[in-house]
Protein backbone atom coordinates (compact mmCIF):
# COMPACT_ATOMS: atom_id res chain seq x y z
CA UNK A 1 0.00 0.00 0.00
CA UNK A 2 1.39 3.40 -0.97
CA UNK A 3 0.54 6.36 1.24
CA UNK A 4 0.82 9.51 -0.84
CA UNK A 5 0.60 13.03 0.55
CA UNK A 6 0.25 15.47 -2.30
CA UNK A 7 -0.25 19.18 -2.43
CA UNK A 8 -2.55 21.32 -4.49
CA UNK A 9 -1.82 21.51 -8.26
CA UNK A 10 0.50 18.51 -8.25
CA UNK A 11 -0.12 16.05 -11.07
CA UNK A 12 0.30 12.26 -11.16
CA UNK A 13 -0.22 9.40 -13.54
CA UNK A 14 -1.75 6.22 -12.15
CA UNK A 15 -1.23 3.04 -14.18
CA UNK A 16 -3.61 0.13 -13.75
CA UNK A 17 -4.16 -2.23 -12.15
CA UNK A 18 -4.45 0.07 -9.14
CA UNK A 19 -6.91 1.15 -6.49
CA UNK A 20 -6.84 4.66 -5.07
CA UNK A 21 -8.67 5.92 -2.00
CA UNK A 22 -8.93 9.60 -1.07
CA UNK A 23 -8.45 9.76 2.71
CA UNK A 24 -8.51 13.55 2.84
CA UNK A 25 -8.73 16.31 0.27
CA UNK A 26 -9.92 16.35 -3.36
CA UNK A 27 -8.38 15.22 -6.64
CA UNK A 28 -9.67 15.47 -10.19
CA UNK A 29 -9.51 12.55 -12.60
CA UNK A 30 -10.69 13.01 -16.21
CA UNK A 31 -12.82 15.95 -15.09
CA UNK A 32 -14.43 14.04 -12.22
CA UNK A 33 -13.91 15.26 -8.67
CA UNK A 34 -12.92 12.46 -6.31
CA UNK A 35 -13.76 13.46 -2.78
CA UNK A 36 -12.80 12.28 0.71
CA UNK A 37 -13.72 8.61 1.24
CA UNK A 38 -14.17 7.85 -2.45
CA UNK A 39 -12.30 5.07 -4.24
CA UNK A 40 -11.26 4.67 -7.86
CA UNK A 41 -10.28 1.32 -9.35
CA UNK A 42 -7.98 1.61 -12.36
CA UNK A 43 -8.33 -1.53 -14.49
CA UNK A 44 -5.43 -3.33 -16.14
CA UNK A 45 -4.33 -1.57 -19.31
CA UNK A 46 -5.69 1.84 -18.30
CA UNK A 47 -3.59 4.89 -17.39
CA UNK A 48 -5.21 7.85 -15.75
CA UNK A 49 -3.72 11.22 -14.80
CA UNK A 50 -4.99 13.10 -11.80
CA UNK A 51 -4.53 16.59 -10.41
CA UNK A 52 -4.67 17.58 -6.77
CA UNK A 53 -7.35 20.21 -6.18
CA UNK A 54 -6.98 20.30 -2.37
CA UNK A 55 -4.05 18.89 -0.39
CA UNK A 56 -4.67 15.16 -0.13
CA UNK A 57 -3.76 11.98 1.65
CA UNK A 58 -4.14 9.04 -0.69
CA UNK A 59 -3.97 5.30 -0.14
CA UNK A 60 -2.93 3.60 -3.35
CA UNK A 61 -2.88 -0.14 -3.84
CA UNK A 62 -0.46 -0.52 -6.77
CA UNK A 63 3.17 -1.18 -7.62
CA UNK A 64 5.29 1.88 -6.83
CA UNK A 65 6.26 2.12 -10.48
CA UNK A 66 2.59 2.55 -11.36
CA UNK A 67 2.35 5.91 -9.59
CA UNK A 68 4.28 8.52 -11.53
CA UNK A 69 4.56 12.21 -10.72
CA UNK A 70 4.20 14.29 -13.86
CA UNK A 71 5.19 17.86 -14.54
CA UNK A 72 1.90 19.34 -15.62
CA UNK A 73 -1.74 18.59 -16.16
CA UNK A 74 -2.53 16.55 -19.25
CA UNK A 75 -5.69 18.59 -19.83
CA UNK A 76 -5.05 21.44 -22.29
CA UNK A 77 -6.84 24.69 -21.59
CA UNK A 78 -8.47 24.41 -25.03
CA UNK A 79 -10.63 21.62 -23.62
CA UNK A 80 -12.10 23.89 -20.96
CA UNK A 81 -12.66 26.66 -23.51
CA UNK A 82 -14.54 24.14 -25.60
CA UNK A 83 -16.79 23.29 -22.65
CA UNK A 84 -17.67 26.99 -22.37
CA UNK A 85 -18.31 27.20 -26.11
CA UNK A 86 -20.66 24.21 -26.07
CA UNK A 87 -22.62 25.66 -23.17
CA UNK A 88 -22.97 29.01 -24.94
CA UNK A 89 -24.08 27.42 -28.24
CA UNK A 90 -26.55 25.01 -26.72
CA UNK A 91 -30.24 25.76 -27.19
CA UNK A 92 -32.57 24.70 -24.38
CA UNK A 93 -34.90 21.87 -25.43
CA UNK A 94 -32.79 20.81 -28.40
CA UNK A 95 -30.19 18.03 -28.36
CA UNK A 96 -26.69 19.41 -29.01
CA UNK A 97 -24.68 16.75 -30.83
CA UNK A 98 -20.91 16.38 -30.81
CA UNK A 99 -18.97 13.82 -32.83
CA UNK A 100 -15.46 12.94 -31.74
CA UNK A 101 -13.24 11.70 -34.57
CA UNK A 102 -9.76 10.26 -34.23
CA UNK A 103 -7.60 7.35 -35.25
CA UNK A 104 -7.04 4.44 -32.87
CA UNK A 105 -5.35 5.41 -29.58
CA UNK A 106 -5.87 9.15 -29.84
CA UNK A 107 -7.67 9.51 -26.52
CA UNK A 108 -11.25 9.84 -27.84
CA UNK A 109 -12.79 8.10 -24.84
CA UNK A 110 -10.67 10.10 -22.39
CA UNK A 111 -11.73 13.33 -24.07
CA UNK A 112 -15.41 12.30 -24.23
CA UNK A 113 -15.40 11.42 -20.53
CA UNK A 114 -13.73 14.71 -19.60
CA UNK A 115 -16.21 16.70 -21.64
CA UNK A 116 -19.20 14.89 -20.13
CA UNK A 117 -17.92 15.32 -16.56
CA UNK A 118 -17.33 19.04 -17.05
CA UNK A 119 -20.77 19.53 -18.63
CA UNK A 120 -22.40 17.67 -15.77
CA UNK A 121 -20.52 19.94 -13.36
CA UNK A 122 -22.36 22.85 -15.05
CA UNK A 123 -25.70 21.05 -14.43
CA UNK A 124 -26.16 20.04 -18.03
CA UNK A 125 -27.31 16.49 -18.74
CA UNK A 126 -24.80 14.84 -21.08
CA UNK A 127 -24.91 11.41 -22.65
CA UNK A 128 -21.98 9.55 -24.18
CA UNK A 129 -22.64 7.18 -27.06
CA UNK A 130 -19.82 4.68 -27.45
CA UNK A 131 -19.76 3.49 -31.07
CA UNK A 132 -16.39 1.77 -30.74
CA UNK A 133 -17.60 -1.84 -30.82
CA UNK A 134 -14.07 -3.21 -30.90
CA UNK A 135 -12.97 -1.36 -27.79
CA UNK A 136 -16.25 -0.83 -25.98
CA UNK A 137 -16.20 1.14 -22.77
CA UNK A 138 -19.98 1.36 -22.39
CA UNK A 139 -21.48 -2.13 -22.66
CA UNK A 140 -19.82 -5.33 -23.84
CA UNK A 141 -17.79 -5.56 -27.08
CA UNK A 142 -19.90 -5.81 -30.22
CA UNK A 143 -22.46 -3.30 -28.96
CA UNK A 144 -23.17 0.40 -29.07
CA UNK A 145 -23.65 1.59 -25.51
CA UNK A 146 -25.02 4.88 -24.28
CA UNK A 147 -24.59 6.28 -20.81
CA UNK A 148 -26.73 9.19 -19.68
CA UNK A 149 -24.60 10.64 -16.91
CA UNK A 150 -26.26 11.22 -13.55
CA UNK A 151 -22.95 11.50 -11.71
CA UNK A 152 -19.36 12.13 -12.72
CA UNK A 153 -17.47 9.04 -13.86
CA UNK A 154 -13.83 8.13 -14.28
CA UNK A 155 -14.09 4.90 -16.24
CA UNK A 156 -17.12 4.47 -18.47
CA UNK A 157 -16.53 0.72 -18.37
CA UNK A 158 -17.43 0.69 -14.67
CA UNK A 159 -20.92 2.07 -15.32
CA UNK A 160 -24.11 0.26 -16.34
CA UNK A 161 -25.15 1.40 -19.80
CA UNK A 162 -28.42 3.32 -20.01
CA UNK A 163 -29.07 1.82 -23.46
CA UNK A 164 -27.50 -0.96 -25.49
CA UNK A 165 -27.75 -1.79 -29.17
CA UNK A 166 -26.11 -4.90 -30.52
CA UNK A 167 -24.01 -4.58 -33.66
CA UNK A 168 -22.79 -8.16 -33.34
CA UNK A 169 -19.22 -7.61 -34.48
CA UNK A 170 -16.05 -5.91 -33.28
CA UNK A 171 -15.94 -3.92 -36.49
CA UNK A 172 -18.77 -2.17 -38.35
CA UNK A 173 -17.41 -3.71 -41.56
CA UNK A 174 -19.98 -6.23 -42.88
CA UNK A 175 -22.33 -4.77 -40.23
CA UNK A 176 -22.76 -1.28 -41.65
CA UNK A 177 -26.56 -1.42 -41.66
CA UNK A 178 -26.88 -2.46 -38.00
CA UNK A 179 -24.31 0.23 -37.18
CA UNK A 180 -26.38 2.92 -38.88
CA UNK A 181 -29.67 1.61 -37.48
CA UNK A 182 -28.11 1.57 -34.04
CA UNK A 183 -26.94 5.13 -34.42
CA UNK A 184 -30.45 6.31 -35.31
CA UNK A 185 -31.91 4.31 -32.42
CA UNK A 186 -29.50 5.93 -29.96
CA UNK A 187 -30.12 9.41 -31.34
CA UNK A 188 -33.83 9.00 -30.62
CA UNK A 189 -33.08 7.87 -27.06
CA UNK A 190 -30.67 10.75 -26.49
CA UNK A 191 -33.25 13.27 -27.72
CA UNK A 192 -35.53 12.13 -24.90
CA UNK A 193 -32.99 11.72 -22.11
CA UNK A 194 -30.12 14.18 -22.57
CA UNK A 195 -29.28 17.79 -23.47
CA UNK A 196 -25.92 17.05 -25.05
CA UNK A 197 -24.83 13.92 -26.86
CA UNK A 198 -21.14 13.12 -27.22
CA UNK A 199 -20.54 10.45 -29.85
CA UNK A 200 -17.30 8.54 -29.39
CA UNK A 201 -16.49 6.87 -32.69
CA UNK A 202 -14.27 4.03 -33.91
CA UNK A 203 -10.72 4.73 -35.03
CA UNK A 204 -11.59 3.44 -38.52
CA UNK A 205 -11.12 6.65 -40.50
CA UNK A 206 -9.31 5.59 -43.65
CA UNK A 207 -10.00 3.48 -46.71
CA UNK A 208 -13.33 2.76 -48.36
CA UNK A 209 -14.97 1.47 -45.20
CA UNK A 210 -13.67 4.18 -42.88
CA UNK A 211 -14.65 6.97 -45.26
CA UNK A 212 -18.12 5.49 -45.94
CA UNK A 213 -18.83 4.89 -42.30
CA UNK A 214 -17.76 8.30 -41.07
CA UNK A 215 -19.56 10.18 -43.86
CA UNK A 216 -22.77 8.27 -43.14
CA UNK A 217 -22.45 9.01 -39.43
CA UNK A 218 -21.87 12.69 -40.05
CA UNK A 219 -24.84 12.84 -42.45
CA UNK A 220 -27.20 11.02 -40.10
CA UNK A 221 -26.21 12.85 -36.94
CA UNK A 222 -25.88 16.32 -38.50
CA UNK A 223 -23.67 17.35 -35.58
CA UNK A 224 -23.42 20.80 -34.06
CA UNK A 225 -19.73 20.23 -33.45
CA UNK A 226 -17.10 17.83 -34.79
CA UNK A 227 -13.97 17.41 -32.72
CA UNK A 228 -10.94 16.17 -34.65
CA UNK A 229 -8.33 14.58 -32.43
CA UNK A 230 -5.46 14.32 -34.86
CA UNK A 231 -1.69 14.07 -34.90
CA UNK A 232 -1.36 15.83 -38.22
CA UNK A 233 -4.11 16.20 -40.84
CA UNK A 234 -5.22 12.56 -41.01
CA UNK A 235 -8.92 13.34 -40.51
CA UNK A 236 -9.33 16.31 -42.84
CA UNK A 237 -10.59 14.15 -45.76
CA UNK A 238 -13.66 13.26 -43.67
CA UNK A 239 -14.84 16.81 -43.02
CA UNK A 240 -14.23 18.74 -46.24
CA UNK A 241 -17.99 19.17 -46.70
CA UNK A 242 -18.50 20.76 -43.28
CA UNK A 243 -18.30 24.47 -42.50
CA UNK A 244 -15.23 25.41 -40.51
CA UNK A 245 -17.35 26.83 -37.67
CA UNK A 246 -18.50 23.29 -36.84
CA UNK A 247 -14.96 21.93 -36.61
CA UNK A 248 -12.62 21.90 -33.64
CA UNK A 249 -9.13 20.58 -34.19
CA UNK A 250 -7.30 19.32 -31.13
CA UNK A 251 -3.82 17.82 -31.01
CA UNK A 252 -3.48 14.29 -29.67
CA UNK A 253 -2.00 14.24 -26.20
CA UNK A 254 1.53 12.88 -26.10
CA UNK A 255 0.32 10.77 -23.18
CA UNK A 256 -2.18 8.90 -25.37
CA UNK A 257 -0.54 5.51 -25.37
CA UNK A 258 -0.71 2.95 -28.18
CA UNK A 259 -2.24 -0.40 -27.31
CA UNK A 260 -1.11 -3.57 -29.05
CA UNK A 261 -3.44 -5.99 -30.83
CA UNK A 262 -3.01 -8.37 -27.88
CA UNK A 263 -3.72 -5.67 -25.27
CA UNK A 264 -6.83 -4.63 -27.16
CA UNK A 265 -8.10 -8.20 -27.09
CA UNK A 266 -7.34 -8.42 -23.36
CA UNK A 267 -9.21 -5.17 -22.69
CA UNK A 268 -12.19 -6.37 -24.73
CA UNK A 269 -12.28 -9.66 -22.85
CA UNK A 270 -11.97 -7.87 -19.51
CA UNK A 271 -15.16 -5.95 -20.24
CA UNK A 272 -16.91 -9.00 -21.66
CA UNK A 273 -15.95 -11.29 -18.76
CA UNK A 274 -17.19 -8.68 -16.30
CA UNK A 275 -20.47 -8.42 -18.22
CA UNK A 276 -21.06 -12.19 -18.18
CA UNK A 277 -19.77 -12.71 -14.62
CA UNK A 278 -23.15 -13.33 -13.00
CA UNK A 279 -24.89 -14.85 -15.96
CA UNK A 280 -27.36 -17.74 -15.87
CA UNK A 281 -28.95 -19.98 -18.49
CA UNK A 282 -32.55 -19.27 -19.43
CA UNK A 283 -34.86 -21.24 -21.70
CA UNK A 284 -37.02 -19.43 -24.20
CA UNK A 285 -39.58 -21.40 -26.24
CA UNK A 286 -39.18 -20.99 -30.01
CA UNK A 287 -42.80 -19.87 -30.32
CA UNK A 288 -42.56 -17.11 -27.70
CA UNK A 289 -40.12 -14.85 -29.55
CA UNK A 290 -39.45 -13.37 -32.95
CA UNK A 291 -35.99 -13.78 -34.41
CA UNK A 292 -33.96 -11.07 -36.11
CA UNK A 293 -30.95 -10.92 -38.47
CA UNK A 294 -31.44 -14.56 -39.42
CA UNK A 295 -33.63 -16.95 -41.42
CA UNK A 296 -34.33 -19.31 -38.52
CA UNK A 297 -38.01 -19.28 -37.45
CA UNK A 298 -39.00 -16.72 -40.07
CA UNK A 299 -40.52 -19.21 -42.56
CA UNK A 300 -43.10 -22.00 -42.59
CA UNK A 301 -42.10 -25.10 -40.70
CA UNK A 302 -42.15 -28.36 -42.66
CA UNK A 303 -41.29 -31.92 -41.77
CA UNK A 304 -38.35 -33.40 -43.63
CA UNK A 305 -36.87 -36.83 -42.81
CA UNK A 306 -33.41 -36.87 -41.20
CA UNK A 307 -33.56 -33.20 -40.15
CA UNK A 308 -33.77 -31.51 -36.78
CA UNK A 309 -35.67 -28.60 -38.23
CA UNK A 310 -36.79 -27.43 -41.66
CA UNK A 311 -38.72 -24.42 -42.86
CA UNK A 312 -39.65 -22.98 -46.22
CA UNK A 313 -38.40 -19.41 -46.57
CA UNK A 314 -39.81 -16.56 -48.59
CA UNK A 315 -39.87 -16.84 -52.41
CA UNK A 316 -36.49 -17.64 -53.94
CA UNK A 317 -34.78 -17.90 -50.55
CA UNK A 318 -35.36 -21.67 -50.57
CA UNK A 319 -35.45 -23.88 -47.51
CA UNK A 320 -33.53 -23.76 -44.26
CA UNK A 321 -32.58 -27.22 -43.16
CA UNK A 322 -30.92 -27.87 -39.82
CA UNK A 323 -29.26 -31.24 -39.49
CA UNK A 324 -26.79 -32.94 -37.22
CA UNK A 325 -24.45 -33.63 -40.14
CA UNK A 326 -24.12 -32.18 -43.67
CA UNK A 327 -27.02 -32.90 -46.01
CA UNK A 328 -26.26 -35.82 -48.36
CA UNK A 329 -27.67 -36.69 -51.78
CA UNK A 330 -29.41 -39.69 -50.20
CA UNK A 331 -31.27 -37.45 -47.76
CA UNK A 332 -32.38 -35.09 -50.49
CA UNK A 333 -33.83 -37.99 -52.53
CA UNK A 334 -36.61 -38.48 -49.97
CA UNK A 335 -37.50 -34.76 -49.84
CA UNK A 336 -39.97 -32.85 -52.06
CA UNK A 337 -38.38 -31.55 -55.25
CA UNK A 338 -39.70 -27.97 -54.89
CA UNK A 339 -37.60 -26.88 -51.89
CA UNK A 340 -35.42 -24.55 -53.95
CA UNK A 341 -31.98 -23.70 -52.58
CA UNK A 342 -31.21 -25.81 -49.53
CA UNK A 343 -29.59 -23.70 -46.82
CA UNK A 344 -27.98 -26.29 -44.61
CA UNK A 345 -27.01 -25.36 -41.09
CA UNK A 346 -25.29 -27.93 -38.90
CA UNK A 347 -26.64 -28.00 -35.35
CA UNK A 348 -24.01 -27.13 -32.80
CA UNK A 349 -22.49 -24.34 -34.88
CA UNK A 350 -24.80 -21.92 -33.04
CA UNK A 351 -23.11 -22.53 -29.69
CA UNK A 352 -21.54 -19.32 -28.40
CA UNK A 353 -23.20 -16.95 -30.85
CA UNK A 354 -23.78 -13.50 -29.40
CA UNK A 355 -27.44 -12.59 -29.08
CA UNK A 356 -29.41 -9.54 -27.97
CA UNK A 357 -32.53 -10.08 -25.88
CA UNK A 358 -35.15 -7.64 -27.16
CA UNK A 359 -38.37 -6.44 -25.62
CA UNK A 360 -41.54 -5.92 -27.65
CA UNK A 361 -40.32 -2.45 -28.74
CA UNK A 362 -36.99 -3.95 -29.84
CA UNK A 363 -35.07 -2.32 -27.01
CA UNK A 364 -32.07 -4.39 -26.01
CA UNK A 365 -32.68 -5.79 -22.51
CA UNK A 366 -29.33 -7.56 -22.32
CA UNK A 367 -26.74 -9.44 -24.32
CA UNK A 368 -26.37 -13.19 -24.12
CA UNK A 369 -24.72 -16.16 -25.77
CA UNK A 370 -26.49 -19.09 -27.36
CA UNK A 371 -25.93 -22.26 -25.38
CA UNK A 372 -27.99 -24.31 -27.82
CA UNK A 373 -30.95 -24.46 -30.11
CA UNK A 374 -32.74 -27.25 -28.25
CA UNK A 375 -34.79 -29.07 -30.88
CA UNK A 376 -36.02 -31.68 -28.42
CA UNK A 377 -37.83 -29.08 -26.36
CA UNK A 378 -38.12 -26.41 -29.08
CA UNK A 379 -36.39 -23.81 -26.95
CA UNK A 380 -33.44 -21.45 -27.13
CA UNK A 381 -30.99 -21.96 -24.30
CA UNK A 382 -29.33 -18.61 -23.67
CA UNK A 383 -26.67 -17.62 -21.13
CA UNK A 384 -27.16 -14.03 -20.04
CA UNK A 385 -26.70 -11.72 -17.08
CA UNK A 386 -30.31 -10.54 -17.61
CA UNK A 387 -32.04 -10.61 -14.24
CA UNK A 388 -35.46 -9.35 -15.31
CA UNK A 389 -38.69 -11.10 -16.16
CA UNK A 390 -38.05 -13.65 -18.95
CA UNK A 391 -41.58 -13.11 -20.29
CA UNK A 392 -40.51 -9.58 -21.29
CA UNK A 393 -38.12 -11.07 -23.86
CA UNK A 394 -40.06 -10.74 -27.11
CA UNK A 395 -37.27 -11.18 -29.62
CA UNK A 396 -33.78 -12.54 -30.20
CA UNK A 397 -31.36 -10.71 -32.45
CA UNK A 398 -28.29 -12.67 -33.51
CA UNK A 399 -24.76 -11.37 -33.93
CA UNK A 400 -21.69 -12.70 -35.72
CA UNK A 401 -19.35 -13.07 -32.75
CA UNK A 402 -18.94 -16.15 -30.64
CA UNK A 403 -18.31 -15.88 -26.92
CA UNK A 404 -17.24 -18.50 -24.40
CA UNK A 405 -19.30 -19.16 -21.25
CA UNK A 406 -16.97 -16.81 -19.38
CA UNK A 407 -17.21 -14.04 -21.94
CA UNK A 408 -13.94 -14.75 -23.74
CA UNK A 409 -13.71 -14.35 -27.52
CA UNK A 410 -14.43 -17.66 -29.26
CA UNK A 411 -14.48 -16.91 -32.98
CA UNK A 412 -17.20 -16.02 -35.46
CA UNK A 413 -20.20 -17.33 -37.31
CA UNK A 414 -20.53 -16.46 -40.97
CA UNK A 415 -23.33 -13.90 -41.41
CA UNK A 416 -26.44 -15.49 -42.92
CA UNK A 417 -25.54 -19.00 -41.71
CA UNK A 418 -28.94 -19.81 -40.19
CA UNK B 1 -19.37 5.43 -58.13
CA UNK B 2 -19.37 4.87 -54.44
CA UNK B 3 -16.90 3.49 -51.99
CA UNK B 4 -16.64 -0.21 -51.29
CA UNK B 5 -18.64 -1.35 -48.28
CA UNK B 6 -16.71 -4.58 -48.00
CA UNK B 7 -13.21 -5.88 -48.68
CA UNK B 8 -14.48 -8.95 -50.55
CA UNK B 9 -13.39 -7.44 -53.93
CA UNK B 10 -9.81 -7.73 -52.62
CA UNK B 11 -10.21 -11.49 -52.68
CA UNK B 12 -11.26 -11.40 -56.34
CA UNK B 13 -8.22 -9.21 -57.02
CA UNK B 14 -6.05 -11.74 -55.19
CA UNK B 15 -7.41 -14.54 -57.40
CA UNK B 16 -6.84 -12.44 -60.52
CA UNK B 17 -3.22 -11.78 -59.52
CA UNK B 18 -2.76 -15.39 -58.60
CA UNK B 19 -3.76 -16.80 -61.97
CA UNK B 20 -1.87 -14.13 -63.89
CA UNK B 21 1.38 -14.52 -61.96
CA UNK B 22 1.37 -18.16 -60.89
CA UNK B 23 1.76 -20.84 -63.54
CA UNK B 24 1.73 -23.85 -61.23
CA UNK B 25 -1.88 -25.10 -60.98
CA UNK B 26 -1.00 -27.12 -57.89
CA UNK B 27 -0.03 -23.95 -56.05
CA UNK B 28 -3.09 -22.15 -57.39
CA UNK B 29 -5.39 -24.84 -56.04
CA UNK B 30 -3.56 -24.91 -52.70
CA UNK B 31 -3.86 -21.14 -52.29
CA UNK B 32 -7.57 -21.24 -53.13
CA UNK B 33 -8.05 -23.90 -50.45
CA UNK B 34 -6.00 -21.68 -48.12
CA UNK B 35 -8.27 -18.72 -48.96
CA UNK B 36 -11.36 -20.73 -48.07
CA UNK B 37 -9.82 -21.95 -44.81
CA UNK B 38 -8.81 -18.44 -43.80
CA UNK B 39 -12.24 -17.07 -44.70
CA UNK B 40 -13.94 -19.76 -42.61
CA UNK B 41 -11.75 -18.77 -39.66
CA UNK B 42 -12.44 -15.03 -39.95
CA UNK B 43 -15.59 -14.60 -42.05
CA UNK B 44 -16.05 -11.02 -40.85
CA UNK B 45 -12.71 -9.75 -42.09
CA UNK B 46 -12.08 -10.35 -45.82
CA UNK B 47 -9.42 -7.61 -45.66
CA UNK B 48 -7.45 -9.62 -43.09
CA UNK B 49 -7.92 -12.78 -45.17
CA UNK B 50 -6.43 -10.90 -48.12
CA UNK B 51 -3.53 -9.63 -46.00
CA UNK B 52 -2.77 -13.18 -44.84
CA UNK B 53 -3.01 -14.60 -48.36
CA UNK B 54 -0.51 -12.11 -49.67
CA UNK B 55 1.93 -13.31 -47.01
CA UNK B 56 1.27 -17.02 -47.40
CA UNK B 57 3.50 -18.21 -50.22
CA UNK B 58 7.11 -18.55 -49.11
CA UNK B 59 10.02 -19.42 -51.34
CA UNK B 60 12.74 -21.74 -50.04
CA UNK B 61 16.15 -22.76 -51.27
CA UNK B 62 16.23 -26.49 -52.26
CA UNK B 63 18.79 -27.24 -49.55
CA UNK B 64 16.51 -25.70 -46.90
CA UNK B 65 13.69 -28.21 -47.41
CA UNK B 66 12.83 -30.10 -44.23
CA UNK B 67 11.83 -33.72 -43.78
CA UNK B 68 8.12 -34.03 -43.02
CA UNK B 69 7.12 -30.77 -44.67
CA UNK B 70 5.02 -30.41 -47.80
CA UNK B 71 6.54 -28.46 -50.68
CA UNK B 72 5.65 -27.32 -54.18
CA UNK B 73 8.53 -27.89 -56.53
CA UNK B 74 9.05 -26.73 -60.10
CA UNK B 75 11.51 -28.28 -62.53
CA UNK B 76 11.34 -26.69 -65.99
CA UNK B 77 7.68 -26.91 -67.06
CA UNK B 78 6.72 -29.62 -64.59
CA UNK B 79 5.22 -29.08 -61.15
CA UNK B 80 5.29 -31.46 -58.20
CA UNK B 81 3.80 -31.35 -54.73
CA UNK B 82 4.67 -33.79 -51.99
CA UNK B 83 6.02 -34.31 -48.50
CA UNK B 84 9.76 -34.73 -48.01
CA UNK B 85 10.25 -38.26 -46.65
CA UNK B 86 14.02 -38.44 -46.86
CA UNK B 87 16.75 -35.95 -47.54
CA UNK B 88 20.25 -36.73 -48.74
CA UNK B 89 23.17 -34.56 -49.83
CA UNK B 90 22.13 -34.54 -53.47
CA UNK B 91 18.49 -35.60 -53.52
CA UNK B 92 15.24 -35.80 -51.66
CA UNK B 93 12.51 -38.42 -51.61
CA UNK B 94 8.98 -37.11 -51.89
CA UNK B 95 5.90 -39.01 -50.77
CA UNK B 96 2.23 -38.39 -51.54
CA UNK B 97 3.27 -36.81 -54.81
CA UNK B 98 1.05 -35.10 -57.37
CA UNK B 99 2.54 -34.12 -60.69
CA UNK B 100 1.40 -31.62 -63.30
CA UNK B 101 3.27 -31.95 -66.56
CA UNK B 102 3.27 -30.11 -69.88
CA UNK B 103 3.51 -31.73 -73.30
CA UNK B 104 3.66 -30.16 -76.76
CA UNK B 105 1.37 -32.86 -78.12
CA UNK B 106 -0.53 -35.78 -76.65
CA UNK B 107 -2.46 -38.62 -78.25
CA UNK B 108 -5.45 -39.80 -76.21
CA UNK B 109 -7.58 -42.82 -76.70
CA UNK B 110 -11.20 -41.61 -76.65
CA UNK B 111 -12.37 -44.80 -74.98
CA UNK B 112 -10.12 -44.09 -72.01
CA UNK B 113 -11.51 -40.65 -71.39
CA UNK B 114 -13.92 -40.70 -68.43
CA UNK B 115 -15.15 -37.09 -68.22
CA UNK B 116 -14.73 -33.97 -70.32
CA UNK B 117 -15.54 -30.42 -69.16
CA UNK B 118 -15.36 -26.94 -70.62
CA UNK B 119 -16.18 -23.55 -69.15
CA UNK B 120 -19.14 -21.71 -70.62
CA UNK B 121 -17.84 -18.18 -71.10
CA UNK B 122 -21.27 -17.03 -72.33
CA UNK B 123 -23.01 -17.95 -69.09
CA UNK B 124 -23.80 -14.31 -68.19
CA UNK B 125 -25.46 -13.78 -71.58
CA UNK B 126 -27.52 -16.89 -71.07
CA UNK B 127 -28.63 -16.28 -67.49
CA UNK B 128 -28.73 -12.49 -67.22
CA UNK B 129 -28.30 -10.91 -70.61
CA UNK B 130 -29.38 -7.43 -69.43
CA UNK B 131 -26.07 -7.20 -67.59
CA UNK B 132 -23.97 -7.72 -70.71
CA UNK B 133 -22.57 -4.46 -72.08
CA UNK B 134 -20.29 -3.53 -74.92
CA UNK B 135 -16.85 -2.55 -73.66
CA UNK B 136 -15.92 1.07 -74.29
CA UNK B 137 -18.22 3.98 -75.06
CA UNK B 138 -20.00 4.08 -78.45
CA UNK B 139 -20.27 7.40 -80.21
Amino acid sequence: MIILQATVNENYLLIGPAELKVVNGIIEMIGAKIMKGETVVVPYGKRVPFQVLENVNLEIDADESNVVKIESTSIPNEWNLLVDRIISERIEGRLYKIIILGEVDTGKTFFSTYLANKLLEKNISPAILDCDTGQSDIGPPGTFGMLVLKKQVVFLSEETPTYLYMIGSHSPGLHLLPAMTGLVYMLKKAEKDASILIIDTTGWVQGDGGRSLKKAKLDIVDPDLVVLLQRSNELEHLVRHLPDKKLVRLPVSKKASPTSQFERKQLRELVSKKYFKDSRVINIPFDKVFTDRCYFLTGTKINLPDTLHAERLSGWEGTLVITSCPVTQDMVKSWPSDLGTIRNFIAGEEVGVMVALLDAEQNCLAIGRVEAFDFLNNTFRIRTPYKGDVSKIAGLQFGSLKISEKGEEAGFIEPGSF
Amino acid sequence: MTLKETDFPLLIRFLKNLISKESDPLIIKELIIHLINLYEQVPLYPGIVNMCLNNSLKEHKPEEMLVGKRYFIQIKDDSYVGTVAEKGNKSILLKGVKIYTSEDELDLNLKEIQKVYSVNDRVLNELWSTLVFEKGVKK
